[in-house]
């Protein structure tokens, strides 16, 4: 394996070294250096320095992806580990990222733990922690309700 | 969060059961049409496709009550009024029910119903047969048209036996795709003799009577002793299951055959010592391996892989009030196998939430 390092530069202007096996995680900068090999600077316009050491974080530790169970069960652990460092602000810019930077694993493993996050919340509690507006009127929004009332039903709503 | 596309919001949401995603129709707008959306339904059922957890999926839906539970309460919620008799006459795997209402068990009036979702529509009354034709009483089957994970829409079948003996099957046939009433009559070979009182299966459209298919006959297999044995059928991965009983080279042996390609196959064969020893009740509808028994001679459910051969006894598996669903008898685990036997082991729900198709009025 190439040890060839790769600089990448967030939109702040901040870079990291990393090592090409793990730059390559970030499938955007995989096609480009499938594109031009020789390029070891890569400038990244949208994402933050901050939220971009987190992702290369991940990628440092999914670098290799090993088949047994005792790997996958580690890797299993550290990426719970990891999740409790972030509020759900922070998950979001990190999804905008795994979307952009196109890193599958975290974003599959950052949406299914804002999912989780937010099973049980009311619609009042998603708009809140979101910043969501709510653009129904008040007749609309009873309306929504007596048409989903099912998933409504208090009785059914697991207690915290 | 303005730069959060469309997209972005529908990773995450398809992550959640269908009774959030339902509810966060109410977060706004954006949040209803993306959910109500064919790209969303397209990535919750590929993201749940392989999804095990809790084998009756009562996870997927997130349902913290049993699906027993949520039938009970609906019926009674929805018809408490009426001081009629309600039954449930046919189950789905689509999640649907025909529901009965009223004492006339020859012309009941029809309702269709997600029991889930409390979505419940009455079902036009069905006209009376011509004059001097006989009324018998009809076995209410139902088939549902999905086509590209979407329900398209259903028919009541109704059958009467009047005239079986004469190879002749007369149905009554209701169509949401219509919304009208339809006779129909169907010519069976070989001739029927006797038409089992099991309610008819329902499955991939095919509506299954004991003993005959649409007009086409699948006989079962080894059934022509005339005697009485311990038999049953039931739906698991999609396949129709038969489990019978018989007697061979002075050997009792249970065995368990698969409808493929409209031929019986045989998937297992277990030794007994009596014909009583074990009366198959049905097999785990999503585990084609796992087939639940009752033991007449200890009085004892049991289950039963059948490529190992391992027998297990439930020592806190009950019944339910009405009889058709056993259980665990303690505390409800989402992720623990339920067992609906042998009814509601076609009641399944679905992978998604399917609203019923209207009809032209």
């Amino acid at each position: 394996m190439s040890s060839n390092k790769i600089v990448l530069t967030s939109s702040d202007g901040e870079s990291f070294e990393v090592e090409e096996v793990v730059a390559r995680k970030l499938q955007i900068v995989g096609h480009m250096l499938e594109d031009d090999c020789v390029i070891n600077e890569i400038p990244l316009q949208n994402v933050t320095g901050d939220i971009l050491s987190m992702v290369i974080e991940y990628c440092k530790t999914h670098v290799d992806e090993e088949e047994s169970e005792e790997a996958q069960t580690k890797l299993k652990t550290w990426d719970e580990e990891f999740m409790k460092k972030f509020d759900i602000k922070t998950l979001l810019q990190i999804i905008l990222a795994a979307n952009y930077l196109n890193v599958k694993g975290l974003l599959d493993l950052v949406s299914q733990t804002i999912a989780d996050t937010i099973k049980d919340y009311t619609p009042e509690q998603i708009r809140e922690v979101f910043g969501v507006e709510n653009d129904y009127t008040e007749e609309e929004e009873a309306e929504v309700r007596k048409e989903n009332a099912w998933a409504f039903d208090e009785a059914d709503t697991p207690k915290p | 969060m303005e730069s959060f596309t469309e997209d972005l919001w529908g990773i995450i949401l398809a992550r959640l059961p269908l009774r959030s995603v339902t509810s966060s129709k109410l977060v706004c707008k954006q949040w209803k049409s993306t959910v109500e959306s064919p790209y969303f339904r397209h990535l919750f059922l590929s993201h749940h496709q392989n999804s095990s957890r809790g084998s009756l999926r009562c996870a997927i839906w997130g349902l913290t009550r049993s699906l027993g539970s949520y039938l009970s309460s609906f019926l009674t919620k929805t018809f408490e009024t009426h001081n009629e008799k309600v039954r449930v006459l046919a189950y789905t795997n689509v999640g649907l029910i025909l529901i009965g209402l009223g004492s006339d068990l020859k012309n009941p009036t029809y309702y269709m119903a997600n029991p889930i979702s409390q979505q419940c529509v009455k079902i036009p009354p069905r006209p009376l047969r011509p004059l001097g034709q006989q009324e018998e009483c009809f076995r209410p089957g139902l088939v549902t048209r999905i086509e590209k994970d979407v329900l398209l829409g259903y028919k009541v079948v109704l059958m009467d036996r009047t005239n079986i003996r004469t190879g002749v099957l007369s149905l009554v046939v209701y169509s949401s795709e219509t919304g009208l009433w339809s006779f129909n009559t169907l010519q069976s070979h070989p001739q029927l003799h006797y038409m089992s009182c099991i309610d008819p299966i329902t499955l991939n459209g095919n509506i299954y009577w004991i003993e005959s298919d649409q007009c086409r006959v699948i006989l079962f297999p080894n059934d022509g002793t005339g005697k009485k044995f311990p038999r049953n059928c039931t739906i698991s991965q999609d396949f129709l299951i038969y489990m019978n009983m018989v007697y061979e080279n002075r050997a009792y042996k249970l065995r368990v055959w698969r409808l493929k390609s409209g031929e019986w196959q045989l998937v297992s064969e277990i030794p007994s010592v009596t014909s009583l020893e074990y009366f198959p009740l049905g097999i785990n509808p999503f585990h084609g391996d796992i087939m639940y028994m009752w033991s007449k001679m200890d009085r004892h459910f049991s289950s039963i892989n059948l490529y190992k051969g391992q027998i297990g006894r439930h020592n806190n598996l009950e019944r339910s009030s009405h009889g058709r669903t056993l259980r665990f008898a303690r505390e409800w685990d989402p992720d623990e196998d339920r067992i609906y036997i042998p009814f509601i082991s076609r009641f399944l729900l679905p992978r998604w939430l399917h609203p019923i198709p209207s009809s032209p009025s």
